[in-house]
């Protein structure tokens, strides 16, 4: 699904650097994500994947480098404007609201998506429109069962769809997963990998993930993280194949 | 959508309560019913403002008092002078005129004192609101040409049209009023586009700001609406008791405003209006007993505190929802 070569890529990330005393937490990491394409980061624990996430999103600003989103340099930019720009993105450590429906949590996302609204007249759990949309992508990540259920009755592997809905109710441009997957039971993982491949090739997505047969499957190109370098980026054969990645640590991933 | 009708109901049933306190007051013959009564929905109004902030956008003001002083004042300054004949346009004792002056007042000291206290959180933003409630207390008490200590005496309450709010009973129900239409107009509020912004931004900042949420105009919209709110009630008390003082400011009057949401249920907005009744109700009992009628409130309120920690009404209204 790439478009033509003229349009900017969905996310262009250049000589990222970030330092946090004598560790360099990311160090000149550049990386593309294009249209359509579903990016993979990998990498051991402390690799700088997370601190690599948090300046993409703007909660962390980079000590030099540029972050480009739809051809618009964001580096500047506060986590809210890079919102409404359109990046959207789940967390490793869910964050919902727990007081909130199921339902809330998602029509959140939408009143969000243009920064809210400061209109104290209109309820929003009754703008139909909303609510089909947001019901249309609960039923799509599987919870369209729960939607009147409170959030923090939700279960671990539930929260994290719903994490995954509150991400893509609003359709983002770029859409970043951070380790989407962990702590999910096997039937869990296996029916978000699925809803992983049926979101493929239609949005730009960033995905950091521990669970190696989902990112292989998955991935269109792979990027290898490792002390908040990148050393290696290329499709899953490349990436399986490449010695001097196979030396850095696959073979710990007994993959 | 299926959120149960529990509260609303228990909020109708409150206010036909206060409806008919006049004429229970007539037939039992209960002199000091009324004023009773009015203090008690004066304060309702001051401590549901209170409850927007706290128990919904997790603002924690220790300095609300300030509002209702200023309110109050505002009234105050506006006769003093009117009298006095020093006013532009000659000066107005219309409710109408005088009200919303008071109330804009007060939400321009909101919006100062809320920037600036929306700079901090926690512990920060406490210490910053109790630090201008001082200092709008100290104030009060420095100038003298507006009773400093002693407060000003204001010769007769506003006037509005059609009614004669001189008369005990018709100021109570225009007090009710405006306690009715405040909570209704909050009640909105925090159900509404804006309401679920701000009840988010409570929850978790994080995900509101990664949703494109910019905190501090949601969070200040609902500070200055709350300092409006308490102001109003201040305009209130000024118009009941004809007399201000800067003990209306006091940072113990915040504090029992605190108490009086906590105690009734904090993010319920109703919970508080009963909260208003118990600690007033208490204090008129208790002090016939004796001038140190806190010995029995403050124990109340820690067994309050702990063992309903959602409030005198708070479970009762069902739900785990701020509602």
């Amino acid at each position: 699904m790439r478009t033509e070569p003229t349009a900017p890529p969905a996310l262009r990330i250049e000589h990222l650097r970030k330092t946090f005393g004598a560790l360099r937490a990311t160090d000149d990491v550049s990386l593309t994500i294009e249209r359509g394409e579903l990016h993979a980061i990998i990498g051991p624990n402390g690799a700088g994947k997370s601190t690599l996430i948090t300046q993409i999103c703007g909660e962390l600003r980079p000590d030099s480098g540029h972050i480009h989103l739809d051809g618009a340099d964001v580096t500047g930019l506060p986590a809210y404007q890079r919102a409404r720009l359109g990046l959207g993105r789940s967390f490793q450590i869910t964050q919902l609201c727990g007081d909130f429906t199921v339902l809330e949590n998602v029509l959140l996302s939408l009143e969000a998506k243009g920064g809210g609204s400061f209109d104290v007249f209109r309820d929003p759990r009754r703008n139909r429109f909303e609510i089909d949309v947001a019901m249309e992508w609960l039923g799509t990540v599987g919870l369209g069962d729960f939607a009147e259920r409170r959030a923090s009755a939700l279960s671990h592997g539930e929260r994290r769809q719903l994490e995954i809905a509150v991400a893509l109710a609003r359709d983002p441009r770029v859409l970043l997963l951070d380790e989407p997957m962990a702590g999910m039971g096997a039937e869990e993982s296996a029916r978000l990998a699925h809803l992983l491949a049926d979101l493929k090739g239609r949005y730009s997505i960033l995905l950091v993930e521990h669970d190696m047969d989902a990112v292989f499957a998955l991935a269109d190109r792979i990027s290898v993280l490792v002390y908040g370098r990148v050393v290696f980026t290329g499709t899953a054969a490349e990436v399986r194949e490449n010695p001097e990645v196979k030396a850095a640590y696959l073979g710990d991933w007994e993959c | 959508m299926t959120a149960s009708r529990r509260p609303l109901l228990f909020t109708l049933a409150l206010f036909a309560v206060f409806a008919t306190l006049p004429a229970v007051f007539a037939l039992t013959g209960w002199t000091g019913g009324m004023g009773l009564a009015t203090r008690i929905l004066i304060y309702a109004t001051a401590v549901v403002a209170l409850d927007l902030i706290i128990g919904y956008g997790a603002m924690v003001s220790f300095g609300h008092a300030m509002f209702f002083g200023v309110g109050g004042y505002a009234v105050a300054v506006v006769a003093h002078h009117t009298g006095l004949g020093e006013m532009p346009f000659g000066g107005s004792n219309a409710a109408l005129v005088v009200w919303p002056i008071a109330i804009v007042v007060c939400g321009l000291l909101g919006f100062v004192v809320g920037w600036l206290a929306l700079k901090t959180s926690g512990v920060q933003f406490i210490m910053i609101t109790l630090a201008f409630a001082q200092m709008v207390f100290f104030l009060l008490v420095s100038v003298q040409s507006w009773g400093g200590d002693d407060g000003m005496m204001i010769d007769r309450r506003n006037t509005l049209p059609f009614v004669d709010i001189g008369r005990p009973t018709t100021f109570y129900y225009v007090c009710l009023a405006v306690l009715v239409m405040w909570f209704a107009f909050c009640r909105m509020l925090v159900n509404s586009r804006f309401g679920l912004v701000l009840q988010a931004l409570r929850q978790s900042e994080r995900r509101a700001v990664n949703l494109g949420i910019a905190p501090l105009s949601f969070r200040l919209a609902t500070f200055v609406t709350s300092a409006m709110g308490t102001g109003l009630a201040g305009v209130l008390w000024a118009n009941y008791a004809r007399f201000v003082s800067p003990d209306m400011a006091a940072w113990t009057k915040s504090g029992e405003f605190m108490a009086m949401v906590v105690l009734g249920g904090l993010g319920t907005l109703v919970g508080p209006i009963v909260g208003a009744a118990a600690f007033v109700g208490l204090e008129e009992v208790l002090s016939t007993w004796t001038q140190h009628w806190m010995i029995v409130m403050g124990p109340l309120l820690v067994i309050v505190a702990l063992y309903r920690r959602r409030g005198l009404v708070g479970s009762f209204l069902g739900g785990d929802r701020a509602h």
